[in-house]
This record gives C-alpha cells, sequence and structure tokens, in this order.
C-alpha cells in the first residue's frame, strides 16, 4: 500500500524536554512510556531466562542434582508467569506506543495519563510474582506458586503463600493490560490522521486493535477466576472444590477462555509488524492486505471458542470434543492465509536480508513448526498420547519462542534506527540470529521426541531412557539464553551511539512513521499529515 | 470512515470522543468481571 502525504515541516523538528528520573515517572508521553515498556521487557526476559536455565540445568542428568521438586515446580511456574505478562506482552504493548500513534499520524496516545498508570502497575505486578521467592529466604511462606502458570484447582486452593502473591500479580498485570487496550483501541478509531480510512490502517494497527479486543474480552474472565480462587482459599467458598459441592474443572474452563485467545494476544501484534519488514526487505508492497486484516479477525473471533482443546483429557463429552477438535482445527485456515500471504509478498520480491528480514524469515519457518505439531494436538484421539508430556512443551516454546520472541526481535531491529537515530551492528545481529535459530533448535526439537517417547512435563527427575536429549536440550537452553546477551549489548550499544541512521533507514520502508526524523521529534504529527 | 481535518475543534471533539469510548470499554470490562464472578457450575 503506497500512501502519499503532506507532511507537515515542523515535523522534523526535536523540542527541549526535561531529562531525570520524574521524567520517567510523570511521562504522558508515548515513545517515553513505549520506551519503558521494552526496557521493562528486556530485564523480565532475562529475570524469567535465568529461571528456566535453573530447571535446565537441574534436567541435565537424570536424578535430583540441584534442587528440590517444589522449588522445581517455583520456577517453572513463574518462568511461564514472568515470560508470558512480564515479558512479552509488555514488548508488545511497547511496540503499540511507539509505533501506532507514528503510523497512523496522531500525535499520541489517545488517553496519555491511563497510558503512564498502566505501565507503572507493572513493576509492582513483576514484584509480586518474584517476592514469595525472596520471602522464602527469610522464612516466611514456602516460595512462589508450585502449581504452574495454569493455577489448576485444586491444588492451587490448596497451594501455599505463593498463590496469593501470583493471584493479585496476576490481577495487577489485568488492569494495566486493559488500560493499555482501551488506550489502543480508541487511539486507532479517533487519533487517524485525516484519510486514513480504516482500509489504510498499517497492518501492525489492524492486528493490535484485535489483540486489545481480544484482551478485554478475556482478561476479565481470568480476573474472575482467580478472584474466585482466592475467595475459595479464604472465604469459604467452594466454587472448584468438590467437596463443598464446586467444580475443579470450571477453573480449567474459566482460566483457558482466557488462557488460549492469550496465545493470539501474544502473537497477533507480532504477525501484524512481519508483514512490514518482509514487504520492505523484498521491496514490494504487502501481498493480500485485504485478506490478512480478515484473516486477522477471523483468528480473534476462532479464538475465543476453542478453549477446551487445553483439557481434551479432562473428561469432556464426546460431542464438546468433537466440537473443540474441529473449531481449533478451524483456526489452520486464516493462518494458512496468513503464511500464504506472507510468502506471496517475499515472491519475486529484490530481496535482502538484514537482521529483521532474518528475524522474519526465521520466525515463518520455525512458526510454521509450531502450526504443524498444533494440527497433531487438536486432534482429540491422539492428544491422549500427547497431552501433558515434552511434546506440549516443544509445541507452545515453538509457537510463543519463535512466532513471539523472535517476531519482538524483528521488531526491534527493523525499528530501533528509526528509534534511537542510531544502526546497529549488522554483524552483532547476524550472529544473534544464526547463534538463536541454531540453538533454539537444539533445545527444543529433542523436547518432540522426548514427548513421543513419553517423558512427561513439569517432573525434575526421569527415567534413564531420556538422558541424551535431555542433555542436550540443556546444552542448547544454555547457548540460547547466553546469546541473548549479544541481542542487550546490540540494543545499548545502538542506544549510545553508532552509525547515524537516515530517516527512511530502510531502501524499501513504506508508511508514516520514516517520515519522520530518526530518531522522531519528541513531539511528533502536532499537526496530523494528511493521506491523499 | 474517514476523519475530518485536523483543526484544534476538531482535536477537542476526538478528545471527547475518546473519553467517552473509553468509560464504556471499562464498564464493559467491569461487568464481564462481576458476571464472571456469579458464573455457577
Amino acid at each position: 500500500m503506497s500512501i502519499a502525504t503532506t507532511v507537515p515541516e515542523h515535523a522534523h523538528h526535536d523540542g527541549p524536554y526535561s531529562g531525570g528520573m520524574l521524567r520517567w515517572l510523570t511521562t504522558t508521553n508515548h515513545k517515553d512510556i513505549g520506551t519503558m515498556y521494552m526496557t521493562f521487557s528486556l530485564v523480565m526476559f532475562f529475570v524469567g531466562g535465568a529461571m528456566i536455565l535453573a530447571v535446565r540445568a537441574e534436567l541435565f542428568q537424570p536424578g535430583l542434582q540441584l534442587m528440590q521438586p517444589e522449588f522445581f515446580n517455583q520456577l517453572i511456574g513463574v518462568h511461564a508467569l514472568v515470560m508470558i505478562f512480564a515479558a512479552l506482552m509488555p514488548a508488545a504493548t511497547g511496540f503499540a506506543n511507539w509505533q501506532i500513534p507514528l503510523m497512523i499520524g496522531a500525535p499520541d496516545m489517545a488517553l496519555p495519563r491511563l497510558n503512564n498508570w498502566g505501565f507503572w502497575l507493572l513493576p509492582p505486578a513483576a514484584t509480586l510474582l518474584v517476592m514469595p521467592f525472596v520471602l522464602a529466604l527469610f522464612g516466611i511462606g514456602d516460595g512462589a506458586l508450585a502449581t504452574g502458570w495454569t493455577f489448576y484447582a485444586p491444588l492451587s486452593v490448596q497451594g501455599g503463600l505463593g498463590v496469593d502473591f501470583a493471584i493479585f500479580a496476576v490481577h495487577l498485570f489485568g488492569v494495566s493490560s486493559v488500560m493499555g487496550s482501551i488506550n489502543i483501541i480508541v487511539t486507532i478509531f479517533n487519533m487517524r490522521a485525516p484519510g486514513m480510512s480504516m482500509m489504510k490502517l498499517p497492518l501492525f494497527a489492524w492486528a493490535w486493535l484485535i489483540t486489545a479486543f481480544l484482551l478485554i474480552a478475556t482478561i476479565p474472565v481470568l480476573a474472575g477466576a482467580v478472584t474466585m480462587l482466592l475467595t475459595d482459599r479464604h472465604f469459604g467458598t467452594h466454587f472448584f472444590n468438590a467437596a463443598g459441592g464446586g467444580d475443579p474443572i470450571l477453573f480449567q474452563h474459566l482460566f483457558w477462555f482466557f488462557g488460549h485467545p492469550e496465545v493470539y494476544i501474544l502473537l497477533l501484534p507480532v504477525w501484524g509488524l512481519v508483514p512490514h519488514v518482509l514487504s520492505t526487505f523484498s521491496r514490494k508492497p504487502v501481498y493480500g492486505y485485504k485478506a490478512q486484516v480478515y484473516a486477522f479477525i477471523a483468528i480473534g473471533l476462532l479464538s475465543v471458542v476453542v478453549w477446551a482443546h487445553h483439557f481434551f483429557t479432562a473428561g469432556l463429552p464426546v460431542p464438546a470434543l468433537i466440537y473443540f477438535m474441529f473449531s481449533t482445527m478451524a483456526i489452520s485456515l486464516p493462518l494458512a492465509v496468513l503464511f500464504f500471504c506472507w510468502i506471496a509478498t517475499m515472491w519475486r520480491g529484490s530481496m535482502s536480508f538484514e537482521t529483521p528480514m532474518l528475524f522474519a524469515v526465521g520466525f515463518i519457518v520455525l512458526f510454521g513448526i509450531a502450526g504443524l505439531t498444533g494440527l497433531l494436538l487438536a486432534d482429540v484421539a491422539a492428544d491422549a498420547q500427547y497431552h501433558h508430556s515434552y511434546f506440549v512443551v516443544a509445541h507452545f516454546h515453538y509457537a510463543l519462542f519463535t512466532g513471539g520472541i523472535m517476531g519482538v526481535m524483528t521488531g526491534v531491529y527493523y525499528w530501533l534506527p528509526k528509534w534511537t537515530g542510531h544502526m546497529y551492528s549488522e554483524t552483532l545481529g547476524k550472529w544473534h540470529f544464526w547463534l538463536t535459530v541454531v540453538s533454539f533448535n537444539l533445545t527444543f526439537m529433542p523436547q518432540f521426541f522426548l514427548g513421543l517417547a513419553g517423558m512427561p512435563r513439569r517432573i525434575p527427575d526421569y527415567a534413564l531412557q531420556f538422558a541424551e536429549f535431555n542433555a542436550i536440550s540443556t546444552i542448547g537452553a544454555f547457548i540460547l539464553g547466553f546469546s541473548q546477551l549479544l541481542f542487550a549489548w546490540n540494543i545499548w550499544c545502538c542506544v549510545r551511539g553508532g552509525e547515524k541512521a537516515s530517516d527512511k533507514v530502510w531502501e524499501g520502508s513504506e508508511g508514516l512513521e520514516w517520515q519522520l526524523s530518526s530518531p522522531p521529534p519528541h513531539h511528533s504529527w502536532e499537526i496530523q499529515p494528511e493521506l491523499k | 470512515m474517514s476523519n475530518p481535518p485536523a483543526a484544534s475543534a476538531d482535536a477537542a471533539w476526538r478528545r471527547a470522543r475518546s473519553n467517552r469510548m473509553a468509560w464504556l470499554l471499562g464498564a464493559f470490562v467491569i461487568a464481564l468481571y462481576i458476571t464472571g464472578l456469579f458464573i455457577q457450575r
């Protein structure tokens, strides 16, 4: 989509702004808040990563080496919650904050103070999540939640102090997400530049619009479920307690009504930004703009009606099993449309493989594996074998690491020169890409086979026949973890200085954000551009 | 759907519309949360 615009002259001018901590605490500027989201996300990515490296170290060989099973369980649950709520979701919101106003020609988000508040709920939420580990060191409580991130009842009803902390943390994360989502929806509906109809909206903004609607439809259900869990734990209710007439399976329904759309909440923003990258480095317009928009909408709608495929083995009635199997498989249709459009965007393009493009192509290939193994898991009969095995662990890491985190890296490398005004090191970027891809596959490909061979997930010790593949997986995990330091170092160097980036940055980039200076002025699009 | 040209009256109109829409969405979220609390088997 090419857009002819009239850009106001002052859009290239920068204005003075105050520095210091107070700026970051009180800022209502979308770029500052976007930067804070991205920084927070990166820090928590390393926190969550460190936790899982401890887990993988324990799994390096059979037997208990480093930790007790209770602590092992706690690390797994908090790793997942940190990665989902404190690393991936804030990264996506950071992109939204930085990019949506720039891309739609708006001076800022529609509700800037709500924006600030939404961000500053995150540090207390993350603190609540990891606090039980610290308290346990002082003899208070028995550590963090040991239920896995799913809080399944009745284990979570009986669990220790860590469950309460996690419940409050999830509430705070949820409130923050809802605030961010409301802000994004009203910004996209009300702040677009004159002439930017909904069908000229950048795909990234479209994807985020669907994500935001998913969030406001599902976060309240999660909040309701964990509030009920809290009252079961402390106020004598029996929502999930079979002994009191409650139903533990009800918790699974409520949790996964949120939990499945959550997968798409994590992935959709990435699916929205990847087409921009593919188009830029193929030097061709996005293929199938409308098809992609309709696919986003279809995926959003389908994602809220498929939740029970996460617990096929819980004893659901057969008609329900059949319905959830087919509805789940139906998601592969709009997803296939997206894959087709992404490949067709590159088809016969004048392609070049700078780091963002490498990550985008890597994302397509590896995320394809997640999609195909997802189809296997959607099959009720086959799922009886796969359920609760390492096959599932491998599948959702192919989905969330390649579909989520590698997508975030795609976006960071793509827009970082625009945000900072400097080019990152292409050499370091390429090293980061290849180390990430090779070590990721080294970590998770063996886990498919471990799962097929019957190794259950969430166990600190395992039978001897699983030893070799677990050792390979652990070696891969450590290379994967430490190679992310290259990413952090590259960002740090790029923020501090480096080769000056041009306004357009990439030869093939199209869209409003590239018409601003690099870095953009602190206040951009005060006079909105007009799209002809 | 296309927006009218930007002007200061236009900015005020956008702000008012944004606030109204935000309150509406917030009310929807709270209603959904409260409904969730009353879910029984």
